[in-house]
């Protein structure tokens, strides 16, 4: 177990850090009492799940392969309204592109990534890392592309849950329907 | 059987706060209320006073970071414990905030979030 010590605050030389093989990063000044809850966690941890490694991330693949999206059945019932705030979040995403703001950009689709790991939408939530990574310095064109990609992600995705196809929801009334077919 | 434990959710995006507490209540061993940005985290920490917070970090009000750091400066609230999840966090990632709380990936598995809220139960409090 490996304790990173560092005065800087922000996340690039944490991720550093934790990129290097240091299993937790703290910055200075450090209290005696946050030292010692980490040293106390560390042990705890140890004890608690012995040679557990990080679950390997798997591949997402760059293009879309348009295998169905699996979600919680629990979900179901909220997943149409979830497609249609996406989509709304994705103009937004649009119009930081179009004024030409790359880190709230990267933010936005940070923020994107996360909501879609939850929800279960693996490839999407691959696609808004990526351009969360790229988004200070790809080309606007680049860029431009991965949103329509996303886009078309949102219009066209199979999802599924229990092996019945959910499809898409009209956000303005939740009546679930298949995705119109486009073209 | 033990009572389900109380959690705050705060984030400021709808469709988290909702997929969090249908996913955490499911296992049938928290209730989650919710809170959509810092000042409303706040207030509801104080009133409801929940045995963990679960906080986003990037938040336009109030951020996690001082979402925490207020909660510790509060009597009432000061040794409520918080995880943090946020997209911010690669998956790979198992850091701690400056403050010390543990930082997950919204990108990880429900799995480690549990775990972890279920660590922040079992152990003793902080001092405030």
């Amino acid at each position: 177990m490996i304790i990173g010590l560092s005065a800087h605050h922000d996340d690039a030389p944490r991720a550093r850090c934790l990129a290097a093989g240091c299993d937790v990063y703290l910055t200075k000044p450090v209290s005696r009492a946050v030292l010692l809850r980490t040293l106390l966690d560390a042990v705890t941890y140890a004890r608690a799940a012995p040679s557990v490694p990080a679950a390997p991330q798997p591949v997402v693949p760059e293009a879309d392969s348009g295998d169905p999206v699996v979600i919680d059945p629990a979900l179901a019932d909220s997943v149409g309204q979830f497609l249609g705030s996406r989509r709304a979040a994705l103009d937004e995403l649009a119009a930081t592109l179009g004024a030409g703001e790359r880190g709230p950009l990267r933010r936005l689709a940070h923020k994107l990534a996360g909501s879609f790991g939850l929800y279960g939408f693996t490839w999407a939530a691959a696609e808004c890392d990526r351009m969360a990574q790229q988004a200070e310095d790809a080309e606007r064109a680049r860029l431009t592309e991965m949103l329509a990609a996303l886009r078309r992600h949102l219009e066209t995705v199979d999802v599924r849950c229990g092996g019945v196809a959910v499809t898409k929801g009209d956000p303005a009334d939740g009546v679930t329907r298949a995705p119109a077919r486009r073209g | 059987m033990e009572s389900r434990a109380r959690l705050l959710v705060v984030d400021d995006d709808p469709d988290v706060r909702h997929v969090l507490k249908t996913k955490l209540e499911q296992t049938g061993r928290f209730e989650v209320h919710t809170a959509g940005g810092g000042q409303e985290g706040l207030r509801s920490a104080q009133t409801l006073q929940p045995e963990v917070i679960v906080s986003d970090i990037d938040m336009p009000d109030v951020d996690g970071g001082e979402l925490a750091a207020t909660l510790r400066e509060t009597p009432s609230t000061a040794t409520i414990p918080v995880v943090f999840l946020s997209a911010l966090v690669s998956p790979t990632d198992t850091g701690q905030s400056s403050g010390g709380w543990p930082m997950l990936s919204k990108r990880g598995s429900l799995e480690t979030l549990i775990r972890t809220i279920e660590r922040m139960l079992a152990e003793p409090k902080r001092r405030a």
